[in-house]
This record gives structure tokens, C-alpha cells and sequence, in this order.
């Protein structure tokens, strides 16, 4: 979730609100520490406040999966509303549970229930971190973004079609034979941004062998072919942008001119296959976090099931 | 309206309009040229019966050029006349061949010199003995030639596959040249030469094989003589397809057909194989709706039963099947469906309150009772013929039938011919206007009582003219006089505007619409402000093959003063118009951005918006969609991009709502907030969603239980297709899922004009 100068506003009433509970407790737990001269644990009455609340806040966390997996059409509040809860009561669920511990470590019990609050509060933290850069970074960086599902099919009709703009120019056989590739024009036009439709200024022309072009069809098998249907893994020469502007101007001097817009539009095409594999890696890193919130989090829930019942069992 | 001229053809007195609409030869630009003295010679045949003026050059649906002079009249002058060109004047006394011994001598004359050239019996006359010079000879009694046969004979031309060029049998009539340049548009045949060695060419002068000519029988049909004859080769096509065995028909056997008779054996000897006979059991199918079709049906004996199979139902979301709350995982999870309910469980905002379903034969279907019988001598399929429409009802035999399906080329033809014209005309006035002015919406209502109805029919029945239009031909533009009202019959017609910038489509008209009442009523003092008096204030042009009823605006503006409930109705439907085009303008007008309007977005009344900026791509939104519909999402997470925003594939409610041009049933409507709403009877035959230039529309199958149209009694288990498209969740509680449900405030559902503020707002800042 997004939290800049902008939307701040519906964020702040939140941050107020746990910054006051969070420094309440604070100064409420210091004065009892130094009426009873140690840190309430968690079997002191605050501590144990401090603990169910916590613990309740955990719960209500948990919550969030349940509402967003299997409740997605229920009205029971927006989406955006559970999770602006979700972030700001999971902020200050940790000091209070820091506060529920005593600040000791207790049993291996209790610590590892500590380490794991602790893991799920930074992944969850780090997670909105990237949710703040990376939608940005993508708008800006990937103006050729397509659904994430979809890259490794359109990466291979990219490959289709510049396949069939090399043979038809080099008057080869395709890599790949399909009736469907060996007809139609050639297309050549610039991808779409944001903002601008381009689609509309694609040139046509009629597919015709040029003489002399082998080079393109070499430089296509060795370079490029691989590139766009795999990404990255394929060939990492065209991967960057710099080294593939230097290798398709190369390939320009060993071509006739009238091949130059074919290899224009396969620089193109390559220039799109990076995008995708720049907003598979942002893809990854956008979601990957909760890889390690949500399987921590369900442990803390589980263990903090057991903590209660251990501790309330010794109570 | 034009000043009506009154004049005197051979004794007999007519009035007729000084001048007539026609459109200049590319079909872009309305022209008013002067009535002429053989257009009113066509008016007083309709009170007589008979012309008394021969042509050659000229044909009604061509314009005149007046070579062949054998339409000479004598109108007072020391020199005769062309009829065919002369604009007619008050009080003019015209003396035909009929009555006048010099003209009679001068028609003569000409035919027999024409004669003189022609190699009579030509090829025509020969086979079919319908030569048209030949047949002038015969009736003016025009004595053998004096004068020799020319010495020198011109080769034949049988380089083309289908047609036969004999240039001895040509009289420059240039017909061909009119037909191939300015009907069908192909510009290959021209004139070559000079004086004796003239005739006609195809491109630079090429044999026919040779030249660009695309060999669609356009000159071949319109020739007068032999020049131009087919040979024999005909398009090996069949119309059967759904069961019935079917029996080629020749030539002969056509023009023996009340229907066909007037048709050019030519012609129908150059298609023959696009009209079969088809021969029906009681029960059995003749098409189905939804179906493609390319084919009209021509009912030459017994009865057919046209019906709509399709349950009239619409998609509505729901909480749980059956309305039942169907409860999920744990016994916690309620989940919603998506089922078909009929308007009496409920209905639809905005939905039209329909008498009648438009379909594509003469009747239309009455809404609570969808069956109607169509008897020899109907013709039905009309509009997926000439437009490659989807069926848009089932027709099954009522008793054992035979039809006669026909193919475009034939149906076109038809409706171009008088004579056919004419009987089809008189088909639909003596059987079909009833049922046609009732399913219009605007007369739907009108009447109090039944007999009231049937004298406004009475009424009608003599007064409307069916008009034909092809593909992209203007009906009006913006500024003409308004002369006319109009109701659509088959096809789609585009409501258009002159704006700075290009045209703005306002929108399209399907069968059972009308337009052209505002230029009419402009008069009036609740219109006056609002749109210039007695002219057009838009365009409208066919979108494709279009049957108008055009009524004209004396009658129109008669029944108006007869029918004070009509003209109030009248004058609200045009206030409410003008009022919405002019918001529309005043919007438009405020846009400073052409990729805004290139994009389509001003128009929309509700766009799902997602900040990119905010949206963590989790497809949440798209989840929750297709969890409110039936697990079938009606949203896309890609589209266009308008700055920081992803306008995401769902139902915008285009300025230009394409998506309802072409529907057979007409039951995908805008609602009066603008908004989409497919209507009950929609058939499913996915021609919106084919249309929809977004992919905004998609088919969702319901498992229905339907009677077997083959065996009535008994009913059959089928997946009835229907339209879905974005309802905003409306079914459900009005909060759009799919904002609902997104976690990161990246999903917004905002108007074209809020999306504007929110960038010009954003660049500011």
C-alpha cells in the first residue's frame, strides 16, 4: 500500500493513534517499572493485558488472508480499509508484545514466538517498503508492461513474428514452420507507451526477400532467437540495453538499408523482451516478501496458540 | 420542401417538385438537381400506368446524359427535347411520340440509324429476345435500315471468364460506363476514340480479361443490347445448409416467378445457382437464430413459424443459486452466482418496456408471445443476407413449405429492380406495416385505442415509400432541409455531427428506431432555441445494407397536429436530444487533450481507473470480479494507459458505442444515463461482442431447458449463450467488486471527465 504526502492523510489519523497506545504503554510499563522496581512480565496483569491484546491483534492480522482469499465479494469493509488496519495494528503489536515479554527472552518457546513476530513485523515492513518503489519504478521503467502471467506467451509470439520478418527478409526457412508465419505483410511500427497509442502509425509493407541480408538471419539464430523466447536465461548479449544498442547497429553496417526497418523492429521487439524480464524481476520482488510474512505468520499464530495454553495452563 | 411545377405531358396535367435530392457520383455530397421532364412522366405512369417516353441512355438510378436522344419530346420549341434531361418548367406542354407525329418521326429515325450499326438479332436478342433497341424498333414499327451494314466487323472480346463484349452491338448508350464508374465505383470502363471508331474501353483499353474489371455484372446487367452478354458461366454455388434437399433453378424457370419476371435474364442467367428451391417438412428447421447466414428465403408455398428459442432472460448476479445463500469453505464463505432471470423477477434499471422484438422478417415478434407465421409470398432473412447479420430467430416449417433461398447478389438486384421493388413494397404495405408501425416504440404507445391504430395505419399504408441504401450512402447531412421522417427496417444508420476536430458519431439506429423528427419540428417554440429551423442538425449515412420507411413531412407533420400525445412525445425525444448532444459538445469543446479523445475516454460514464503508481499488479480486483459472476471475470487488468492510469478492459459506455451495430434482435440499448444494458432477448449470438473494439463484452453459457424446436412436446437440454458485460455490480449492492475488493486504494471507478481532472490535476501538482 502506497503511503506518500499525498494520501498521508488517510494514514495519519492511524500513526497517531499507535504512536499514542505505542508511547502510552511505553510510559505506562517505565512507571511500572519503577513502582515495582523490575519490567513487568507477562503474568503482571499489564503484561498480560499487553499479551492478550497482542495476541488479538495477531489474530485479527491472520484475518486479512481469510478476507482476501475467501471473502473478497463479502461487505464487510474494503479491502483497502483491512489492510490500512492490517499495517498500523501490526506496527504496534510488536511493542506491545515486547512489553507482554518483559523484555526477556523467557523459554525457547518464547523466544522463537519473539524471533518470529520480529521476522513477520520486518517482512511486512520490507514488503510495504517495495510496495512504495516498485509500482513506481515499473510505471516508469516498463511502458511495454503486460499481465505478468502472460510475458512467457507474448515473449513467444514476439519470437514468432520476428522470426517470420527474418525469413521472409532473408528469404530463409523460419526456425519455427507454421503456415501462419510464412504469410502476411511485413509490420513494422514502434511499441506501444504509456500514454500513446503508436499501434496506429505501423508501417506495412509487402514481405520480399532482400538480397544480401544472411547476416540478419545469423545474428537472429546466434543473438536473438533464444533471447526472446526465454529472457534473460536465453542470451544475456541483447539482455542489456547499451550492449544491444551497440550489436543492432553493428548489425546495421552488414545489412543492406532496405533491411534496416526489420532490424529496427526486431531491436524492438528485444527492447520489449527486456522490459518484461525487468518487470518479472520487480514482479518477484513485489510479491516475493510475503513468501516469507505469510509462512511466519502462520507459525506465530500456531505457536502463539501454544504459548497461551502453556502459559495459561502454568498460570 | 421544393416548389411544386405543374406541367402537361401529352394533355394529361402533373405537378411535380422543381427539384429532386440525388448525391453527386461519389455519393459524399447531396446535390438537389431539377426534376425533368421524364421524372414526371414516371409520376404520371403511376396515376396511368403507362410511359409514354422510350429510353435507351437513361435508367432512373443513373444519371442522365442524354446521347441516345430517343427520349425526344416536344415541348413548343423549334427543337425537340431530351426528356430525360430537360428539367421540366411551369406550365410547360409536353407532346410525346404518343401525340405527336414530328416527335414519333424523330424516335424513328434514331432507332433505325442505331439499327443500322447494330447486328440485329445481337446476341441478346437471340437468347433471351430482350434486347432493348431491338424491342424499341419492334414497338415503334421502325422499317429494315436503308443503310448498309458497316463493312468492317470489330473483333470479339471473350478474354473475360464471364463476360462477353461484342463492341458491333454497342450503341454508346454509356450506361456501362455510369454502371462500372460511378454504381459499383471500379472505374475501368471509359469511352475511346472518336467519331465512327468511339467505344467503350476497359482501362487503357485492354481486353475485358486483361483490365482491372472485378467481373461483378454491374455493365453486363445495365447494357441495353447484346454489347455486353454473360457466357453462360455460372457461379457454381448452392444454398442449402440445414437439411432440406435443395433444387437449382434456371433462368427460365425464375421469370416465369411473379417476383423475378422483371429481372434480366441476363442477370439471372449469369447467377443462376444463387436462387435454389428448398423444400420443407412440417416441423423441420429452417435456420436458427444466432446462426450465421448469408442467404434470404423467398416463401413460395405453405406456412413457416418464425419464433425465438432464446429464454427471455437477462444475466443477473445473485447471492447463492436459486436465491438461495449457497454457503461455501467452513460453512462461512457465502458465494455469489450468476443465473438468468425473466424481467417479472426482475428488472432491469433503465430496461425498455418492449411490446414487440425486432426481427429480420416482415413481422416483428410480440414480446409476451415471441411466435409469429410468415406465408407465401414473405420474404424473410433479408438483413443477414445483404449484411452477414446472425440469424436472428428460428424459423421452422408450420406445415410442409417450399422456400426459395436466394444469395445477395440475386436479393439485391430485387430490391434495385421497379418492378420487384414495387411488389416487394406492395408486400409490405398490404401485410407488414401494421406489425412494423406497432413495434416502433414511438406509435407502440401513441393510440388509446384500436381503432385509432388501424386508421393511422389506413393512414400510412399509401403514404410511406421504402428507400434503400448501401454501405457508407448518405441518407442526409447536417444542414440540409428537413423534408422527411424516417423508420428503420433493416439495418443500422450512423447519427453523426460536423465537429471542429472531424465527425462525432452521436449515435446508431437499429431496426425498430426512427429519426429525422427534429429538423421537422424545429418550428415548433420548444425546439426553436435549440436547433435552426427546418434543417438537419445531423448527418446520418447507412452503416450497411439499410430499408428505410420514409415518410414524408407533410404527412409526418399532419399526423403531428392530429395526434397532440404524439407531438409532445415528439417534442420531448427532440429536447432531450439536442440537450445531450449539446452537453456532449460543451464537454468535448473543454478537452484540450487529443489523445484523451483518441482513446475514447471523455465519454465514458464509468471507467475502472487503477493508479499504477498504487496497484501492486495482485489482480485482486480481477479476482472479485469474476468471484461476483459466476467465477466469469467481465474485467481485464490491461488497456489503454492515459498518464499514471491503467484504463482496464470494462464496459466505458463509448461515445461511439459500436458494439450495438449489427445486433439481429436490437437487445443491446443505452440506457438514458448512457450506460450499456443488454436486454432480455438478447440470442446470443456474440455479434456485440465481436463488435466491442475493447473486448469489453463477453458470452457466458447458462445451462437452459428448452423445448426442441424439431419436437415441441418435448424439451432439451441446451447452453444458452447470452451478453455479459460490466454492471457495475448493480445485481449486487452497487458497490463495484472490483474497487471493493482491492487492497492498495489503486482501483477507482470514476467518469471520463473525473479521469481529465484527476491528470490536469496531477500535472499541476
Amino acid at each position: 500500500m502506497l503511503i506518500d504526502r499525498k494520501n498521508w492523510q488517510t494514514h495519519s489519523r492511524w500513526c497517531f493513534a499507535v504512536v499514542f497506545i505505542t508511547l502510552a504503554s511505553v510510559v505506562w510499563f517505565c512507571c511500572l517499572r519503577w513502582y515495582s522496581g523490575e519490567w513487568a512480565g507477562g503474568s503482571s496483569p499489564t503484561g498480560f493485558a499487553f499479551g492478550l491484546i497482542g495476541g488479538a491483534i495477531i489474530v485479527f492480522e491472520c484475518f486479512l488472508w481469510v478476507r482476501k482469499k475467501y471473502l473478497r465479494t463479502w461487505r464487510i469493509g474494503r479491502a483497502q480499509t483491512w489492510l490500512k488496519i492490517h499495517i498500523w495494528l501490526g506496527l504496534l503489536c510488536l511493542p506491545l508484545l515486547v512489553m507482554h515479554s518483559g523484555l526477556r527472552w523467557g523459554g525457547w518457546l518464547s523466544f522463537v514466538l519473539m524471533l518470529l513476530l520480529i521476522f513477520v513485523v520486518a517482512s511486512g515492513v520490507f514488503g510495504l517498503i517495495l510496495q512504495n518503489i516498485l509500482p513506481k519504478r515499473m510505471l516508469e521503467e516498463i511502458p511495454a508492461e503486460t499481465i505478468y502471467s502472460q510475458i512467457d506467451t507474448l515473449g513467444g509470439q514476439l519470437f514468432s513474428e520476428a522470426d517470420r520478418l527474418v525469413s521472409v527478409t532473408c528469404g530463409t526457412k523460419p526456425l519455427v514452420t507454421s503456415a501462419e508465419l510464412e504469410s502476411g505483410p511485413i509490420v513494422v511500427g514502434a511499441i506501444r507507451t504509456v500514454g500513446l497509442v503508436q499501434g496506429k502509425s505501423l508501417e506495412l509493407r509487402p514481405a520480399v526477400p532482400i538480397a544480401d541480408a544472411e547476416a540478419l538471419k545469423m545474428f537472429f539464430e546466434n543473438e536473438v532467437a533464444s533471447f526472446l523466447r526465454r529472457g534473460r536465461e536465453g542470451n544475456p548479449s541483447v539482455a542489456d540495453a547499451s550492449k544491444s544498442a551497440v550489436l543492432f547497429q553493428n548489425l546495421k553496417t552488414q545489412v543492406p538499408p532496405a533491411a534496416h526497418d526489420v532490424v529496427s523492429a526486431i531491436e524492438n521487439f528485444c527492447e520489449q523482451r527486456r522490459q518484461w524480464d525487468t518487470q518479472a524481476r520487480m514482479h518477484f520482488w513485489l510479491h516475493s516478501w510475503l513468501l516469507v510474512h505469510f509462512p511466519f505468520s502462520v507459525a506465530l499464530l500456531v505457536l502463539m496458540l501454544v504459548h497461551m495454553f502453556v502459559a495459561l495452563k502454568f498460570y | 420542401m421544393s416548389n411544386l411545377i405543374t406541367l402537361t405531358i401529352d394533355g394529361q396535367e402533373i405537378s411535380v417538385p422543381a427539384t429532386k435530392t440525388s448525391y453527386d457520383p461519389l455519393g459524399k455530397k447531396k446535390v438537389e438537381i431539377p426534376t425533368t421532364i421524364y421524372d414526371a412522366a414516371l409520376e404520371l405512369e403511376k396515376k396511368t400506368g403507362k410511359n409514354p417516353i422510350p429510353i435507351l441512355c437513361h435508367r432512373e438510378h443513373i444519371r442522365p446524359v442524354a446521347v441516345c436522344r430517343v427520349c425526344m419530346v416536344d415541348v413548343g420549341g423549334w427543337t425537340l427535347a431530351p426528356a430525360c434531361y430537360r428539367p421540366v418548367e411551369p406550365n410547360m406542354k409536353v407532346q410525346t411520340a404518343a401525340t405527336s407525329k414530328r416527335v414519333e418521326t424523330s424516335v424513328k429515325i434514331l432507332t433505325q440509324l442505331l439499327m443500322a450499326d447494330h447486328p440485329s438479332p445481337c446476341e441478346k436478342q437471340q437468347k433471351h429476345g430482350d434486347c432493348e433497341l431491338e424491342k424499341l424498333a419492334k414497338d415503334f414499327n421502325v422499317p429494315p435500315s436503308p443503310f448498309a451494314k458497316p463493312a468492317q466487323v470489330k473483333p470479339l472480346d471473350d478474354s473475360s471468364l464471364v463476360i462477353a463484349v461484342d463492341h458491333n452491338a454497342c450503341i454508346l448508350c454509356d450506361r456501362c460506363v455510369r454502371a462500372c464508374n460511378e454504381i459499383r465505383d471500379n472505374q475501368v470502363i471509359g469511352r475511346m476514340g472518336k467519331g465512327y471508331k468511339a467505344q467503350i474501353a476497359f482501362d487503357l483499353n485492354n481486353p475485358m480479361g486483361d483490365s482491372s474489371c472485378v467481373a461483378c455484372g454491374e455493365c453486363m446487367v445495365s447494357c441495353p443490347t447484346g454489347a455486353l452478354t454473360n457466357k453462360s458461366v455460372a457461379i457454381k454455388s448452392d444454398a442449402s445448409g440445414d437439411g432440406a434437399k435443395s433444387e437449382r433453378i434456371t433462368a427460365d424457370e425464375l421469370k416465369k416467378l411473379p417476383l423475378f419476371e422483371e429481372l434480366s435474364r441476363p442477370f439471372l442467367s449469369f447467377n443462376e445457382g444463387s436462387v435454389v428451391r428448398r423444400r420443407f417438412k412440417k416441423g423441420q428447421v429452417i435456420c436458427v437464430e444466432g446462426k450465421p447466414g448469408s442467404t434470404a428465403f423467398f416463401i413460395e408455398s405453405g406456412k413457416v413459424k418464425i419464433f425465438l428459442q432464446a429464454p427471455l432472460k437477462h444475466v443477473k448476479s445473485k447471492k447463492g443459486k436459486d436465491d438461495q445463500v449457497d454457503w461455501g469453505i467452513f460453512g462461512l464463505i457465502r458465494k455469489f452466482t450468476t443465473g438468468l432471470v425473466d424481467r417479472a423477477a426482475d428488472h432491469q434499471d433503465g430496461a425498455a418496456a418492449p411490446r414487440f422484438i425486432p426481427v429480420d422478417a416482415p413481422v416483428s415478434l410480440r414480446f409476451d408471445n415471441p411466435v409469429a407465421t410468415l406465408e407465401a409470398g414473405d420474404i424473410f432473412g433479408e438483413m443477414s443476407c445483404m449484411n452477414n447479420y446472425p440469424r436472428s430467430a428460428t424459423v421452422a416449417a408450420e406445415e410442409d413449405c417450399v422456400c426459395l433461398e436466394m444469395h445477395r447478389n440475386v436479393l439485391y438486384i430485387l430490391q434495385r429492380n421497379k418492378k420487384s421493388r414495387a411488389w416487394l413494397d406492395e408486400r409490405y404495405r398490404s401485410r407488414s406495416i401494421e406489425n412494423h408501425l406497432r413495434s416502433v416504440g414511438l406509435f407502440a404507445t401513441l393510440f388509446s385505442d384500436e381503432a385509432q391504430f388501424q386508421h393511422f395505419v389506413e393512414q400510412m399504408r399509401s403514404r410511406v415509400i421504402l428507400k434503400q441504401y448501401t454501405p457508407g450512402e448518405p441518407i442526409f447531412h447536417q444542414g440540409d432541409p428537413a423534408d422527411n421522417f424516417y423508420l428503420v427496417r433493416v439495418g443500422f444508420v450512423k447519427v453523426s455531427q460536423d465537429r471542429p476536430g472531424g465527425e462525432q458519431v452521436l449515435k446508431y439506429i437499429g431496426p425498430g428506431g426512427h429519426f429525422g423528427e427534429i429538423g421537422l419540428l424545429s418550428h415548433l417554440p420548444e425546439l426553436r432555441e435549440l436547433a435552426p429551423p427546418g434543417v438537419r442538425t445531423a448527418s446520418c449515412s447507412a452503416l450497411d445494407h439499410v430499408e428505410l420507411v420514409q415518410i414524408s413531412g407533410a404527412d409526418f407533420l399532419q399526423l403531428a397536429e392530429q395526434a397532440p400525445q404524439f407531438r409532445e412525445r415528439l417534442v420531448k425525444i427532440g429536447v432531450d436530444t439536442l440537450k445531450s448532444n449539446e452537453d456532449q459538445r460543451k464537454k468535448l469543446d473543454g478537452v484540450p487533450l487529443g489523445n484523451f479523445l483518441q482513446q475514447g475516454l471523455m465519454n465514458a460514464q464509468s471507467l475502472l481507473v487503477l493508479d499504477l503508481e498504487k496497484c501492486t499488479r495482485c489482480d485482486e480486483c480481477t479476482k472479485a470480479c469474476a468471484d461476483s459472476h459466476g467465477d466469469i471475470t467481465r474485467l481485464i487488468r490491461e488497456g489503454l494507459r492515459f498518464d499514471k492510469f491503467l484504463v482496464a478492459s470494462s464496459c466505458r459506455s463509448c461515445l461511439d458505442p459500436y458494439c450495438m451495430v449489427g445486433c439481429p434482435v436490437d437487445s443491446i440499448h443505452r440506457r438514458d444515463s448512457r450506460e450499456m444494458i443488454i436486454e432480455d432477448w438478447c440470442i446470443g449470438c456474440g455479434n456485440c461482442a465481436n463488435n466491442c473494439p475493447y473486448g469489453n463484452i463477453n458470452m457466458h453459457g447458462f445451462d437452459e431447458l428448452m423445448p426442441d424446436p424439431e419436437n415441441p412436446s418435448q424439451k432439451k437440454a441446451y447452453v444458452q449463450q447470452k451478453a455479459t458485460m460490466c454492471d457495475l455490480c448493480s445485481d449486487l449492492d452497487g458497490q463495484p467488486s472490483c474497487v471493493y475488493a482491492c487492497p492498495h486504494d489503486a482501483a477507482h471507478r470514476m467518469s471520463g471527465e473525473e479521469m481529465l481532472n484527476l491528470v490536469q490535476k496531477g500535472s499541476k501538482t
